[in-house]
């Protein structure tokens, strides 16, 4: 039987004015990444609450990505470093409660910017994907070398 | 005049969709004015869509100009005429009539959706024009991926070579691209669509094509003949595989109008199956058994196998074509019959009997005309033929007869021609291959008689020949050579010197001939008799069969045209052809060597005794790399394969260029600029070295969405480029290429390029070669100093003399002037030519049918005190059209010649404003939601990817979904009708649409909802596409379930939406403009002129400001004058009233409504208005540097300047030095300012024609006389003012020793200098008065940057604005500048201005941020992180959110600790219910989170 490869589920918060262009912009170049990704349009990073992190995870997220604009490019002057505070806040939230916090991060991409955003992306399905199922879902699937 | 004629008309036109075309179209319609976009390209965007990053913040270009674009497409009031340009402009200022040319795009734009199925499916690569040929596009294209209007478009450029020399015109481009695309079948059927003898042709015709064709000025031509035999042949092998079927038997209508066609030949069989096509009853009639004529009787089974030529008149019989054969006109016929039974007949008939020899012998047995030996073996009646075989002529006939001859059993095949070898009009290769089969040919014999033994012929006598002087053919006459007769035995004799006319029938048919051949008009193909028409050998003599199948379409359109009574000559299908313009053609220089393949063909040996074809044809292999080569000439191939892609039939190839003409009040120009050709500086190597690139190639290279994505490489070999080097002043500040201005932008762009690159690439290093480095711009230095601060970017001031590819590597060696003035070399991956700015290609045109005056060098030339006049009035110029400039000055003109165009026409506004009214909205309020969820297939986007109709399946039953249907364009317009039926006939309330992204699509959904009574906010998007089928194609699955979960989602945030209304506020139309200098009377003026009230706060006791230090500029020698036009234009005006000595103690409000507090002495008034213009201006700094105030005789270039203009300056050969920088570029003030390089230019020159003998020098860091001014820096050194560098390390020692002696270490100069001086001048540069510049910062809330000057909202598109809306800036306070740049700019923050004090009431966004006041704890949180200033403490001392000033970023809700701020259509549930709906499956259906789940986080935490 082939080895059943962890297909880890990644919400991604796009803000409107970069992050969602270039992932749009990916599209119209036809960038390939792992269709593990689904990404939710925010104004600005900078509306987006640790609250949102969190909830995320708990419901079963096995990752989150933030994408906003290049920081000192933010359409809203500096949403996104609003956002790289929770982020960051995050993380070390993650760490106290004993879950990685490779879980969730932050990347700034312009709205040209569809090839890093993809490889962002892919890259953080790896991440995610060695990092095994979210431990905080109640029907935990065992970690990723038990599927190996 | 009448009253009528003198209104004005509210509408403008603006030529030019770059960034200032956009800018000044948005402020004349968001201010009341119609705006007729127009674009020469297909898109707009202009240059900085093609730019990567912009300086000196470093932002995406493509980010911030993006939405621009979009907000200008979404315009109703802006007309985006792309592919379009103004020709001619007739009437007076206010009431123009603009004639545009628009040319075809091919492509409906309204229905166009922009899926780019057609782009997948187009065959054509050519070079991107766009990436500046760094990479191909399709045919069929959007200009960039992120074009504006987001459509395609198809590039031609008239139709190719090959087509054209066709006689038949066939599109050969067209169907060699199919090949490439392995479309065999449709190959075939474009072919077929000029020539239905497609297989024929593929193997016997002459490919005049061939020679035309472009590739073969490369390498080789495409073997274009074989190509069309390799297609043709695949179908044939597809029929006989059974894989293919012939199409059904047709039958004509029996009311069809009936046509004769005489002669089964080619020009028959191509005009009966043109007019079978059409519809009409056709027969032929053929005087042997069986159709095909010359095909048939005279080409040989080896070249043409019968097979072949029977499939393809099966093809045309199965049109409906009824052949009678054995049936001879005037034997078996007559010719009246036929005229009285047809409505029509075609004379086709060929010629078909042989010339006679015309020497003794000629009627001896074995003597055969070569027509009729090949008939009798074409008829299976073959002739015995044996021993040696005497053939006359060199034509195909007789080379057919030779070779036929030698399978024939013949032992010895001699062929006689009495021309050399280059007369002959056979084919070369149809030489090479009889000579190969062994026919032996005699050049230059002719016949003199046929010798007779046993009654039959034995011998021939010749004559040797020689070529005179050409006769009529063209070809040389052969001329006999006396006494060099000769005897040749034979066995048989063929004749075969040419064909005629058989003149039985030319007396037969009765209509006018001519050397006995019909005569018919050349273009009709009509005889003397109407409704009978001729072509082919009948007409022509002895033709190719192309020749014969072009003149069958040429009657058959003639024919259908003269039964159909339509004129037979006006706009027939030949005149839609035009050639390419050779400045189009494609270049050969890139074209890499790969010459064509040669067909396989049958051994020799194996020939004889057999019929069997003789050429095998192509592999596909050999086809396929063959149709490759092709060099797309016309771009478009015209396959049509777009065409029968677009499901929206939106593809139009016969749309023609029209002109429209326009009722405009005033014009715009702002049609940008070309950058410099660099090939034109032959030693810099572009063009011949692979590795040389242009900055805006450059610029494409580093762009993420460019051909590289990104990365920085080497053309030669992809390798990654580590060493770079930036060449500056390509076609700048150089006579030798005519343009001696500075254009101003480049040292930026290279700084830029440099810091870009090293960022991109690991140990990069970069080398920026210049003369003077101009960071003029607003915070440009600073940005320049960090530039040179790194390791890894070096700046040497010197241009280098030439660059050497090295052989192997293709490195570049450059050889430069180093510091020590040495002679150097260094080597580079990567060399990018900083190429400067040239006017448009489009302004000589532009300028002439305008009439307006351009400069020296092309540009529109402009007054600097009228710096956006053009010379005709009503006219505006705006941009690098009007001088070489960066992109904030580039907005800023734009919006001051909108501010222009505006004051014209002040009285028309609002009177041509499309305002769209929209059905009472419904009230959802107690509905339970019931949803529309509509699921787009995108063409094949989505659909060939995603399963659509699961995705429907598995969301139609989701709670409160009313309706899941899918189309196929979800954005057509009979979809979103259907939109609004199903939302009225469900009665919807809430609507999903899963399509593509709602960055483009949906305001388009919004305005359905609107449109069927709905609130637009109603509705929600899934992006399946751009964000799922399009990046996961390889894994259809995995994007199904992709999408069905985002439609899930989409449909759970859907239930949450509720209405939004923005509501209105009031707006008070009058301006408040703080400071009276130049910048704040001129915006003043520029509002008051347009009827608005202005208050004019200024708190010196006199308007004017710092224009008092101005005497004069390079042009105006009285700014004394203009100063007091202007102070009492202002004081005079109307509409403004001027406070003088007044000081502003409070601002309170918003836009729309501010209120000012003034105090005059001990007495506070208040003054109100809707849009603030801060234009505090600036000063000279002050110095104490270089003795100043110690010595009188040190002195600043304003007091030199004011002591030239009052004549207080010595004319007595003084020496003067003048020192730059004082103020500026140091650590007091690290900015540039400007405007002293200039100036100290102005002032020496000022000097130097009050007094020659005077000595000037300026010491100098860099010489910044950017733009035009670079043309006085040069008269200056021309005038003999030395200029002297210095360094920051190392500046001049001013000592004062009874005279002031000036010493100085320049790194130009080996020795010290000490210059005993008279005088010396200071350049101290501009500052702001700081203390008042923090306090109005302060009272508006708008920043300082840390030089003291206001911070814009944006550096490079939005300079006038500040964040906060409805306040702008100008002038001094915003940067140092010259007085056109100020009076350019405190015009656009007028124009600016307007947009806001034009309207009675303005939309507030519904998608604001709201307190609730139960929640709020006052901390204030918002209050500080809010950029806008939009929250407030209110009366009860909570956090209020005043919805004027919220842009809707949610900050504020994401930071209010207590959580009582949510911002409209983005609150927190809204976010939550996606969350959960995604999760859903595994934390139970109904999306709640389990208990065990809901616990855990927050107890941890």
């Amino acid at each position: 039987m082939e080895p059943i490869v962890f297909q880890p589920k990644i919400v991604a918060f796009c803000c409107h004015y970069c992050a969602y262009s270039s992932a749009d912009l990916a599209g119209s170049m036809r960038i390939q990444y792992p269709p593990n990704v689904r990404i939710i349009r925010t104004p600005c990073t900078g509306r987006l609450e640790t609250e949102y992190f969190m909830k995320a995870l708990e419901n079963g997220a096995d990752g989150v990505l933030v994408a906003g604009c290049l920081e000192g490019g933010c359409h809203f002057v500096e949403g996104n470093l609003c956002a790289k505070r929770r982020v960051n806040y995050t993380r070390d939230l993650l760490m106290e409660i004993g879950i990685e916090k490779d879980r969730i991060r932050m990347v700034n991409v312009s709205a040209a910017m569809a090839r890093p955003l993809a490889d962002t992306i892919t890259d953080m399905v790896e991440t995610v994907r060695k990092l095994g199922t979210n431990p905080i879902k109640c029907n935990g699937s065992p970690k990723p070398e038990n599927h190996s | 005049m009448s009253k009528s004629d003198d209104k004005k008309i509210g509408a403008v036109l603006v030529q030019g969709g770059g960034i200032a075309g956009v800018q000044a179209s948005l402020d004349l319609a968001n201010s009341g004015f119609k705006v007729y976009l127009v674009e020469r390209d297909a898109a707009i965007g202009g240059m900085m869509a093609h730019l990567d990053k912009t300086f000196p913040t470093g932002d995406c270009a493509t980010c911030i100009v993006s939405p621009k674009l979009v907000e200008c497409a979404r315009n109703l009031n802006i007309e985006i005429m792309t592919l379009s340009e103004l020709i001619d402009l007739e009437g007076q200022p206010g009431h123009f009539k603009a004639t545009v040319k628009r040319y075809p795009r091919y492509v409906d734009e309204v229905k166009c959706t922009g899926c780019s199925e057609c782009t997948q499916v187009c065959p054509v690569d050519i070079p991107d024009e766009f990436n500046r040929c760094l990479g191909t596009r399709k045919g069929i294209a959007k200009l960039y991926a992120q074009a504006t209007p987001n459509i395609f478009g198809i590039l031609k450029n008239g139709h190719s070579p090959c087509k054209l020399k066709c006689p038949a015109k066939v599109n050969v481009q067209g169907y060699v691209q199919l090949i490439k695309q392995k479309e065999y079948l449709k190959a075939v059927e474009l072919i077929r669509q000029r020539n239905p003898l497609s297989a024929i042709c593929g193997r016997v015709c002459t490919h005049p094509c061939e020679s035309e064709c472009t590739r073969g000025k490369a390498d080789d031509p495409i073997t274009i003949r074989l190509l069309k035999r390799f297609a043709s042949d695949k179908e044939m092998e597809m029929l006989e595989a059974g894989k293919l079927a012939l199409r059904e038997e047709k039958t004509p209508a029996p009311e069809a109008q009936k046509v004769a066609v005489i002669g089964g030949g080619p020009a028959g069989l191509t005009a009966a199956n043109d007019l079978a096509d059409a519809g009409f009853a056709v027969t032929v009639y053929e005087a042997m058994p069986a159709a095909g004529g010359m095909l048939r009787y005279g080409i040989p089974e080896y070249r043409l196998p019968k097979k072949v030529l029977d499939h393809e008149i099966e093809i045309i019989r199965r049109k409906g074509v009824r052949f009678v054969y054995d049936c001879r006109i005037s034997k078996d016929i007559t010719f009246q019959a036929l005229r009285n039974e047809y409505d029509a007949v075609f004379v086709s008939a060929g010629a078909q009997k042989s010339r006679k020899l015309g020497v003794n012998g000629e009627q001896l047995t074995g003597v055969v005309d070569g027509v009729e030996f090949l008939r009798a073996v074409a008829s299976h009646n073959k002739p015995v033929v044996k021993g040696t075989v005497m053939v006359v002529g060199g034509g195909d006939t007789a080379f057919d007869s030779a070779r036929t001859a030698l399978r024939l059993g013949a032992e010895k095949v001699i062929m006689l021609y009495r021309r050399s070898r280059a007369e002959m009009s056979a084919t070369p290769l149809e030489i090479e291959a009889a000579e190969k089969e062994g026919v032996k040919i005699r050049y230059l014999v002719a016949p003199l008689r046929l010798n007779e033994e046993n009654g039959k012929v034995s011998a021939i006598e010749c004559i040797q020949m020689k070529l005179g002087e050409p006769d009529a053919s063209g070809r040389r006459r052969p001329v006999e050579v006396e006494g060099s007769e000769f005897t040749l035995e034979v066995d048989m004799v063929i004749s075969a010197i040419g064909q005629m006319v058989d003149e039985q029938l030319l007396g037969h048919i009765n209509v006018k001939s001519e050397n006995g051949r019909f005569k018919i008009d050349p273009v009709t193909g009509q005889t003397s008799v109407a409704g009978v028409f001729a072509g082919g050998d009948n007409v022509s003599g002895p033709a190719t069969v192309i020749d014969a199948v072009a003149a069958g379409k040429r009657v058959a359109e003639s024919i259908q045209r003269y039964l159909k009574g339509k004129d037979l000559l006006g706009g027939r299908f030949e005149d839609s052809l035009r050639p390419i313009p050779p400045a189009f053609m494609p270049t050969l220089d890139k074209v890499g060597k790969k010459s064509r393949p040669r067909a396989k063909e049958l051994a020799p040996a194996s020939r004889v005794g057999n019929f069997d074809e003789v050429e095998i044809g192509l592999t596909e292999e050999q086809a396929l790399a063959e149709a490759e080569r092709c060099l797309n000439c016309a771009l478009c191939s015209e396959c049509n394969r777009c065409v029968e892609t677009c499901k929206q039939h939106a593809i139009d190839h016969a749309m023609r260029e029209r002109t429209v003409t326009l009722d405009v009040g005033s014009v715009i120009l702002t049609p940008g600029f070309k950058e410099f050709d660099a090939s034109r500086k032959g030693e810099f190597g572009y063009g011949r070295h692979a590795n040389v690139v242009t900055s805006v190639q450059f610029e494409r290279m580093l762009s993420a969405a460019g051909p590289f994505e990104g990365h920085v490489i080497r053309l030669s070999d992809g390798r990654e480029a580590k060493r770079i080097a930036w060449i500056q002043c390509i076609g700048s500040r150089d006579s030798t290429c005519g343009n001696e201005y500075c254009s101003s932008i480049c040292c930026m762009m290279a700084t830029k390029q440099a810091m870009v690159a090293v960022d991109h690439v690991d140990g990069m290093d970069a080398t920026i070669f210049y003369m003077d480095i101009r960071a003029h711009g607003k915070d440009f230095d600073q940005y320049y100093e960090r530039a040179r601060a790194k390791e890894n970017i070096h700046y040497i001031k010197s241009i280098p003399s030439r660059i050497v590819q090295l052989p192997g590597s293709r490195d570049l060696r450059v050889s430069f002037l180093d510091e020590n003035s040495r002679l150097a070399q260094k080597e580079f991956d990567l060399i990018v030519l900083s190429v400067g700015m040239e006017p448009p290609h489009s302004m000589a045109g532009l300028a002439a049918c305008l009439d307006i005056k351009l400069n020296q060098f092309g540009f529109c030339a402009t007054d600097r005190l009228l710096p956006l006049s053009t010379s005709r009035p009503g006219v505006f110029v705006g941009g690098t059209a009007q001088e070489p400039k960066d992109i904030p000055e580039t907005v800023t003109q734009a919006s001051a010649a909108a501010s222009m165009a505006m004051e014209l026409l002040a009285p028309a506004r609002n009177s041509l404003i499309t305002k769209k009214s929209y059905p009472v909205e419904h009230d959802v309020a107690d509905e339970e939601p019931r949803l529309g969820v509509f699921v787009c297939h995108c063409g094949m986007n989505i659909g060939s990817v995603v399963d659509v109709e699961q995705v429907v399946k598995r969301v139609e039953h989701e709670p409160n979904v009313v309706s899941a249907t899918h189309s196929m364009f979800t954005c057509a317009d009979t979809s979103l009708s259907n939109i609004k039926d199903m939302i009225h006939q469900h009665r919807l309330n809430r609507i999903v649409v899963a399509s593509c992204t709602p960055r483009t699509h949906e305001p388009l959904f919004r305005e359905t909802l609107r449109e069927a009574g709905l609130n637009p906010n109603l509705f929600e998007m899934a992006n399946i596409r751009d964000q799922c089928s399009w990046v996961h194609s390889a894994a259809p699955e995995s994007a199904t379930e992709k999408a069905v979960e985002l439609v899930k989602m989409s449909i759970a945030r859907a239930r949450t939406l509720w209405p939004l209304e923005g509501g209105t506020l009031a707006v008070d139309q009058s301006g408040i403009v703080i400071g009276g200098g130049l910048s704040g009377m001129t915006a003043a003026l520029a509002l008051a002129d347009q009827g608005f009230n202005v208050h004019l706060v200024e708190q010196a006791g006199r308007l004017g400001g710092t224009l008092h230090d101005i005497h004069r500029t390079f042009e105006h020698d009285d700014i004394a004058r203009f100063a007091n036009n202007l102070i009492e234009q202002v004081q005079k005006h109307p509409h403004i009233k001027s406070y003088l000595e007044v000081e502003i103690t409070g601002i309170k409000g918003h836009i729309g409504k501010f209120h000012a507090i003034l105090a005059k002495g001990d007495a506070n008034f208040e003054i109100s208005g809707g849009a603030i213009i801060v234009a505090t201006g600036g000063q000279a700094a002050k110095t104490a540097e270089y003795l100043y105030g110690r010595s009188d005789r040190v002195l600043t270039q304003v007091e030199l300047e004011k002591r030239l203009h009052e004549k207080a300056w010595p004319a007595n050969g003084q020496n003067i030095v003048m020192i730059q920088c004082v103020g500026s570029r140091n650590e007091r003030h690290p900015y540039c300012s400007r405007i002293c390089c200039s100036m100290a230019v102005k002032n020496a020159l000022a000097i130097k024609k009050l007094d020659p003998d005077a000595n000037v020098y300026v010491l100098y860091r860099d010489v910044r006389t950017y733009g035009f001014r670079e043309i006085y820096y040069k008269q200056a050194r021309e005038a003999g003012v030395v200029f002297i560098r210095y360094t920051p390390e190392a500046p001049p020692q001013v000592a004062d020793n009874n005279g002031l002696v000036v010493t100085l270490r320049s790194p130009d100069l080996r020795e010290q200098l000490a210059i005993e001086a008279d005088n010396v001048v200071l350049s101290t540069g501009v500052e702001v008065d700081l203390k008042n510049n923090k306090r109005i910062s302060d009272m508006l809330k708008v920043p300082l940057n840390a030089d003291g000057f206001y911070g814009e909202a944006h550096m490079k598109l939005r300079p006038v604005d500040f964040t906060t809306e409805g306040i702008f800036l100008c002038g001094l306070a915003h940067s140092p500048k010259f007085v056109d740049e100020n009076i350019a700019q405190a015009r656009a923050a007028a124009a600016r201005a307007a947009t806001v004090l034009s309207k009675t009431h303005l939309d507030v966004s519904a998608q604001v941020s709201y307190v609730d006041q139960q929640k709020c704890i006052s901390c204030m949180t918002c209050v500080t992180v809010c950029p806008y200033s939009a929250p407030y403490s209110n009366k009860d001392g909570k956090g209020q959110i005043e919805a004027a000033k919220c842009m809707g970023c949610g900050i504020c809700a994401a930071e209010c600790p207590a959580r009582a701020i949510q911002l409209h259509h983005f609150e927190t549930d809204q976010f939550m219910v996606m969350i959960k709906q995604l999760f859903a499956g595994e934390n139970g259906e109904n999306g709640a989170t389990t208990p065990r789940a809901a616990e855990t986080l927050m107890e941890k935490v």
